[in-house]
């Protein structure tokens, strides 16, 4: 009977094995079916394949960016590239570019930018340079682009250094070697170097003030903790000429920390003196001196009162604390330092018949610079040679093209839609209209991050206190106990009620929630701007590009007469054309029929200012909008045609759509505020649309404002926020109490606003401010558990419970305990942030 | 216990010598980058892995 039960076990768990051996083989399977779905470079869904063999197996990628990565590091050999990233799960496709870095080999930048290097190795001349590379993720793309010397020949690399944590590459290179196809190179696997064009001296300097700093930490530890061991001794009951001795040593350590390591207190401490603005380490160097003093009598008269031990301690803690707070403060700021390195616009020069790339910065008056369509023109100028639509939007705010022939002005930022044409510069890049508002921007900057921060007047109000409170302890005990007492208390009394919780915890506190925020796509340039974002009451948003995409999507299509299929032609049609209403076509169509395929037509070709134009057969197709009376782009729908000899076939219905998640944003404005308020440089007809559709009512609605009219109603109402995108918003933006960029190129945006989101949609506002109503939660409960602990360690040094060691021990005992209590809570930041 | 009057400078001594060392590493830059060093360590040298990797596909 047992053992038929045993068997009956045995058979159950055998089945049961079985089973699941079955269900893993059929996990496996299904999971191989959604793999075969995968690109094998970026791993991300397939939507239209690429196939390629290598070495006999097919592979499969997402597009030809993705494929032309995979083949360089296939020819290469380090395909083990695809190991190291296996399992760190990011999916981001190669940014597949063009761009030929020309304007690197330029002589003239040559000159400036490339530094030789001292030594002469193999042979060689080399030089050194970096590149800000974008798209670092992990120790993949470390390995790879440290390895970029397998693709040139050799010696023609010495070495290709990447920092991980800034993602600053460091190359040296032969002198014959161009520095354009390294650049090429990089972007061909798929990451996109920047040219740090900086002064190469400034970041030496601020690599050796960190240096300094931490040798002066590394010099308290190490004095501290031998007058640690030596004060022990004392403590513990050395006697007579011991004693003597030790404290001498204890003297001799504390030399070099009070007189080499404590020099930023004093440094911070005399010109707060000077400026007769107090700071905390005015109290911090006062209870220096009075130690210090304190112990050099003791010593000479042999009294016992020695307080070395604990003047280092202080000393080492401080330098410590600062120093941590440094690091995450410059980790918090690194982004906008890039930013301002970023300047590397280049334009195609013309000269004798030739077009060569230089640098937009070495541009003279006179030159003249080829634009081709869909680029940017760099600079101001006439246009010599060509017509075409140019947009403005960037300085105007408005979408709408404008037609430009020869002998026309074009400004800086505007976009050139259809045809190449050629321009003479009137005006160097720095004398342009977007340079000299860039100037004043930039100018301007300085001045603005003078707001004074709550925690700065607090600390201030404290050290006073402390000054009151430290003269009362002193007059006090000389009377009712000895000098010596009177001065032992003080010092206690000086060095626990340093306010570091205070100093030190507040920055943090800020720091950690800017970095949790970037971390989230919210680039925050200050820390003053999470404070001004609370007290903020009012909130600007731009129109166009901010609440709105900012260029035409298709929302509706109407097909007429025979029901035929006309998209594969309306597709290959306006392939041909750079019109911005051609490519919304183009990403409509691709989107509902993504396997859709260019068919060839006899002949096609765009009519500049009309649309396009193409046969096939017999058959006359065109493009063109319906109502030939009505300006295109100055419509609220704009309506566009198909047709086939004639007859109207396809009409589209193109319109600037709002951004996702917009409404309940504006909505969750409307309840907690601050207020929401549209103002656009847009004609009043689509403002009050947007509006409608926004539910902000109609006295909100501030229209065909230009820059500097937005300016003045910003200075108008004081505290209130600018959401805007473009130069055009740039001026209004500095003059805001918070200025917010919500799209384009970083280094522009930052230059005039506080905050970029670098995720576009306008609902991160709301999680900025959601954020920054939680740090300072944070920040206030901080000030109250220090205001506690104050009051408890005054209390305690008048009853001269504390010695001023114990009080040198406690005081970065408290400051850590409410150092953990922001770190940890600060964690919940992120679930607060996301929505 | 007068031997201290020995051992304290000599320690003293040894110390400043650690903390020398110590400031040469930091104007040397070992302190400049904290991060990707320690993901350098786990990449190989050479490309033997790769090698290897290559001929198993091949086998396959």
């Amino acid at each position: 009977m047992q053992c038929s039960c045993i068997y009956f076990v045995e058979f159950t768990l055998f089945y049961k094995i079985n089973v699941l051996k079955v269900l893993i083989i059929h996990m496996d399977n299904s999971e191989e079916k959604t793999k075969i779905e995968l690109c094998d470079h970026c791993g991300e869904n397939l939507i239209q394949t690429y196939y390629a063999d290598y070495d006999g197996v097919q592979k499969r990628f997402c597009c030809h960016g993705c494929q032309s990565v995979y083949e360089i590091l296939n020819v290469s050999g380090l395909t083990e590239f695809y190991e190291l990233k296996r399992g760190v799960g990011f999916t981001e496709r190669p940014r597949y570019s063009e761009q030929k870095f020309l304007h690197l080999d330029d002589i003239e930048f040559i000159d400036k930018y490339l530094e030789p290097t001292k030594r002469n190795i193999n042979g060689k001349d080399y030089f050194y340079f970096k590149f800000f590379v974008e798209g670092i993720h992990c120790v993949a793309c470390l390995w790879i682009l440290e390895k970029l010397d397998v693709f040139f020949s050799e010696n023609e690399i010495l070495f290709s250094k990447l920092n991980m944590s800034s993602s600053i590459l460091e190359i040296s290179f032969s002198k014959e070697m161009k520095l354009s196809k390294i650049a090429k190179r990089i972007s061909s696997l798929g990451y996109f170097p920047h040219a740090i064009l900086s002064d190469l001296d400034a970041q030496k300097l601020l690599k050796k003030e960190d240096q300094k700093m931490l040798i002066k930490i590394g010099l308290a530890f190490a004095f501290a903790g031998n007058i640690m061991l030596y004060s022990l001794a004392v403590y513990a009951g050395a006697d007579g000429i011991f004693k003597e001795y030790f404290n001498l040593f204890s003297f001799l350590c504390t030399l070099p920390v009070l007189g080499f390591c404590a020099i930023p207190f004093y440094q911070s401490a005399w010109g707060s003196l000077k400026t007769k603005v107090l700071s905390i380490d005015v109290p911090i160097v006062l209870a220096l001196i009075i130690g210090m003093g304190m112990g050099i009598y003791g010593l000479i008269f042999k009294i016992d009162i020695f307080y070395f031990d604990t003047l280092s301690t202080l000393v080492f803690l401080l330098l410590l604390s600062r120093y941590i707070l440094k690091k995450a403060q410059q980790k918090a700021l690194g982004v906008e330092d890039l930013s301002l390195l970023f300047s590397n616009q280049y334009s195609q020069r013309k000269i004798d018949g030739r077009v060569e790339e230089v640098l937009t910065k070495f541009l003279k008056v006179g030159d003249e610079v080829l634009v081709e369509a869909n680029e940017t023109v760099s600079i101001d100028g006439v246009i010599v040679a060509g017509k075409t639509h140019i947009n403005n939007s960037l300085l105007t705010g408005e979408v709408r093209p404008d037609y430009r022939e020869v002998g026309d002005a074009v400004y800086m930022g505007a976009k050139n839609l259809d045809c190449p044409i050629t321009v003479r510069v009137t005006e160097t890049v720095d004398n342009t209209r977007l340079g000299k508002m860039l100037q004043e921007i930039e100018h301007g900057w300085h001045e603005k991050s003078q707001i004074s921060l709550i925690t700065d007047k607090i600390a201030k109000r404290f050290v006073w206190v402390i000054f009151i409170l430290s003269t009362f302890f002193l007059i006090y005990f000389t009377y009712t106990s000895t000098i010596y007492v009177a001065f032992e208390r003080t010092l206690s009394l000086l060095i626990i009620t340093c306010p570091c919780a205070l100093a030190l915890t507040t920055p943090l506190a800020l720091i950690l929630g800017l970095s949790a925020m970037a971390r989230n796509g919210v680039i925050i340039k200050n820390e003053n701007t999470i404070e001004k974002l609370i007290k903020s009451k009012k909130i600007f948003l731009d129109k166009t590009g901010t609440l709105t995409k900012g260029d035409f999507s298709v929302v509706k299509k109407n097909c007429y007469g025979e029901a035929q299929n006309w998209m594969s032609h309306i597709y290959s049609m306006e392939l041909c054309s750079k019109h911005p209403i051609a490519s919304s076509i183009v990403s409509y169509i691709k989107c509902f029929h993504p396997s859709i395929k260019k068919i060839e037509f006899d002949r096609v070709y765009e009519v500049a200012g009309k649309g396009v134009e193409g046969f096939i057969g017999g058959d006359f197709f065109e493009i063109k909008k319906i109502d030939e009376q009505i300006d295109l782009l100055n419509q609220l729908n704009s309506k566009v045609g198909f047709f086939r000899n004639g007859q109207l076939a396809v009409s589209f219905e193109l319109s600037d759509i709002l951004r996702e998640g917009i409404s309940s944003t504006i909505s969750e404005f409307e309840k907690y505020g601050p207020t929401p308020y549209i103002l656009t440089g847009d004609n009043q007809d689509r403002a009050l649309e947007v509006a409608k559709s926004l539910k902000i009512p109609r006295e909100r609605v501030l229209a065909e404002k230009s820059p500097e009219q937005k300016r003045d109603i910003i200075l108008k109402n004081a505290k209130s926020i600018m959401v805007g995108d473009g130069i055009n918003d740039a001026i209004a933006m500095r003059a805001s109490f918070v200025g917010i960029a919500v799209q384009g190129s970083v280094d522009l945006s930052l230059r005039a606003a506080d905050v970029y989101l670098s995720k576009s949609g306008v609902s991160h506002i709301l999680s900025l401010i959601r954020g920054s109503r939680f740090i300072f939660r944070i920040i206030h409960r901080n000030l109250l558990y220090s205001f506690l602990y104050n009051c408890l360690g005054v209390y305690l040094a008048f009853l001269g419970y504390v010695s001023p060691l114990v009080a040198a021990v406690l005081m970065p005992l408290s400051s850590i305990t409410i150092l953990i209590s922001t770190v940890i809570s600060t964690n919940k930041l992120n679930k607060i942030i996301k929505i | 216990m007068e031997v201290l009057f020995l051992i304290l400078p000599m320690a003293l001594v040894i110390s400043l010598g650690f903390v020398l060392c110590f400031i040469y590493a930091v104007k040397n830059g070992q302190y400049d980058d904290l991060e990707t060093p320690a993901f350098r360590i786990l990449l190989d040298d050479d490309n033997h892995t790769t090698q290897v990797r290559n001929n198993n596909d091949s086998e396959d």
